[in-house]
């Protein structure tokens, strides 16, 4: 009985959160690995594209509101996401369009393409407070959650309750999807076939006659989409507020290195190896201790490693431990 | 047009700008914004060096820049005798034993032979080293961050002379660069940008959460000056004698 708390109490608190965050996180290293994968440098406006697509998400999901459209049980949002990617994805072309293609042309060295994509998202950064504010917004709708608490502990009658939140199971399902068809798109696809031939070697992706203006966009493309998704989950998920966005470009960047800058599947494996330390450091371990120890060993402190305020201070010291130890990521990503 | 006409001839629209926003709008927004101009113009220089004699893009300024704000607090302020009483000494020894552990560590790691029982004898020096501290920090914390907490709650600075936070400053950035160094030197410049944002959000997150170090997000008020403050001058007959003589009376 003790166990089955202790693990239940565990899975409220650590597992369920973790997964979705690590979801989203993988959402977010993927679209940076991407672009580092195909246009090589490492994009800063990550984390403010992310903020604009679920601006547009909100606008939208609002606007359906107002009509009296919903989905139900699941969020309107999700009614609203493609209009999200459309409007990302046209506002990331253009920026290609008029921004980056210069530096592209010139040849610049990636560094000083680093500084045009924070230039971009300072741009960005004040258009989304410009549209919708610096405030919190809320826009989950629908059913709040799968499983409630109460309910749990009635159906198996322990004292913990375990709690799944309806975005919690959304996120991991939209998750897997979106990178189950983005894996197929890449593997399967003739698009994304020379999109990982121009990434492996420009040069000779060129001479096969591979456009690279077309694999830019669609590269462009995907991101946009990728970064709207994780980041409508995250706003569902918490809430919307801009600088929060900003914020995840650091753990986001973490779990792109972590997992290999250019590879896929690292940026996944490192969005789960960074949200689940986040979560695990800055839990407090004080009831599940109470359950597994005996009584005379119970702790009198919370047990919690690190105070919540440092989960990003976290994230960046994995990431300095993995440069380190192992510069080329986990999984064997761009050579640094 | 050649180079030095364009120089001056922007010094001088921003010098005219100035100027008018003193006649039209306040003297007061005027020295604000030259003020502010310096500052700025003082941070450009250094990642103009940095970045343009040494080719090291850092994104951290701010973090360095808070660290120069640390300083000025732990050098210029009067120490607050009844938190040192609460934890001060063992705080510093919470910090020491911290260090030591981590020392331990580099130099077992550095000296035994690799395998598990290095493996071992890490986690458990981590371990071990990770609970007394905490187990000594905690409390001191706790004690010192009670005292008087609308006012002070901290251990207040060293109470020297303000100019001497400048070197301080110079020194706490240092050692913060160094670290930088360590880790993020001779890799690929991007890492480099990253690693410098990462290091300073980390600066900023520990100087706004550690209260009993500079009181985090909380003010810290009348922070000793290398001048008068402007109510002394004020209160200054002969200055407000040698003021009226320039005609500024008013």
């Amino acid at each position: 009985m003790e166990l089955l708390n202790t693990l239940v109490l565990l899975a409220n608190f650590v597992f369920v959160p973790a997964i979705a965050y690590g979801s989203q996180l993988a959402l977010g290293a993927l679209g940076v690995t991407l672009i580092y994968g195909i246009l090589r440098f490492s994009n800063f406006a990550h984390g403010d594209t992310m903020a604009f697509g679920t601006m547009v998400t909100v606008l939208v999901t609002w606007l359906l509101q107002s009509l009296g459209v919903s989905l139900g049980p699941l969020p309107t949002a999700l009614l609203a996401l493609p209009f999200g990617i459309a409007v990302t994805a046209a506002l990331v072309l253009w920026t290609d369009r008029v921004v980056y293609k210069f530096y592209r042309k010139q040849k610049a060295k990636p560094v000083i393409l680093v500084i045009v994509s924070m230039g971009v998202m300072f741009v960005m950064n004040g258009l989304v407070r410009f549209i919708i504010g610096p405030d919190d917004q809320r826009f989950a709708d629908g059913e709040r959650f799968i499983i409630g608490a109460r309910d749990f502990k009635k159906m198996t009658g322990l004292d913990e309750g375990l709690a799944i939140k309806t975005s919690q199971g959304l996120t991991v399902v939209t998750a897997v999807l979106v990178v189950a068809a983005l894996f197929w798109f890449l593997n399967h696809t003739r698009t994304g076939k020379s999109m990982r031939a121009y990434s492996d070697n420009e040069d000779l992706a060129l001479l096969s006659g591979i456009n690279p203006e077309r694999v830019v966009a669609v590269t462009w493309i995907l991101v946009a989409a990728l970064a709207t998704v994780a980041g409508v989950l995250y706003g569902l998920d918490k809430s919307f507020k801009p600088f929060t966005y900003f914020q995840l470009l650091l753990p986001i960047f973490a779990s792109a290195i972590v997992g290999g800058l250019g590879s896929p599947l690292g940026a996944i494996a490192g969005g789960f190896v960074i949200a689940f330390s986040e979560v695990t450091i800055t839990y407090a371990w004080k009831k599940a201790a109470g359950y597994i120890l005996p009584e005379s060993l119970a702790p009198d402190g919370l047990l919690q490693l690190l105070a919540v305020d440092y989960k990003f201070a976290v994230s960046f010291v994995i990431l300095v431990v993995v440069l380190l130890f192992k510069p080329t990521g986990l999984f064997k990503g761009k050579s640094v | 047009m050649n180079d030095t006409v364009k120089t001056t001839a922007l010094f001088g629209l921003v010098a005219v700008l100035i100027l008018g926003t003193g006649f039209f709008q306040s003297w007061n927004s005027a020295l604000g914004i030259l003020n502010m101009g310096l500052i700025s113009a003082i941070m450009a220089m250094g990642v103009n060096l940095q970045w343009g004699f040494a080719g090291l893009f850092n994104v951290g300024i701010m973090g360095f820049v808070g660290l120069g704000g640390l300083a000025t607090v732990l050098v210029s302020m009067p120490p607050v005798p009844a938190a040192w009483a609460a934890g001060g000494v063992s705080i510093w020894v919470a910090l020491l034993v911290g260090a030591l552990s981590l020392a331990a560590v580099i130099l077992v790691r550095s000296r035994m032979p690799q395998g598990n029982l290095r493996a071992v004898v890490t986690w458990v020096l981590l371990i071990a080293g990770f609970a007394i501290y905490r187990s000594l920090f905690d409390p001191a914390r706790d004690a010192i961050e009670k005292v008087n907490p609308a006012l002070e709650g901290y251990l207040g600075g060293l109470g020297l002379p303000v100019l001497l936070a400048w070197p301080v400053g110079g020194l706490l950035a240092a050692g913060a660069a160094w670290i930088i160094g360590k880790t993020a030197l001779g890799l690929r410049s991007d890492y480099l940008a990253i690693a410098t944002l990462g290091i300073a959000e980390i600066i900023i997150a520990i100087m706004k959460n550690e209260d009993w170090l500079a009181r985090g997000v909380k003010n810290v008020n009348g922070l000793p000056r290398p001048l008068p403050y402007e109510i002394d001058l004020q209160a200054d007959p002969s200055f407000v004698e040698k003021a009226a003589s320039f005609g500024l009376d008013q």
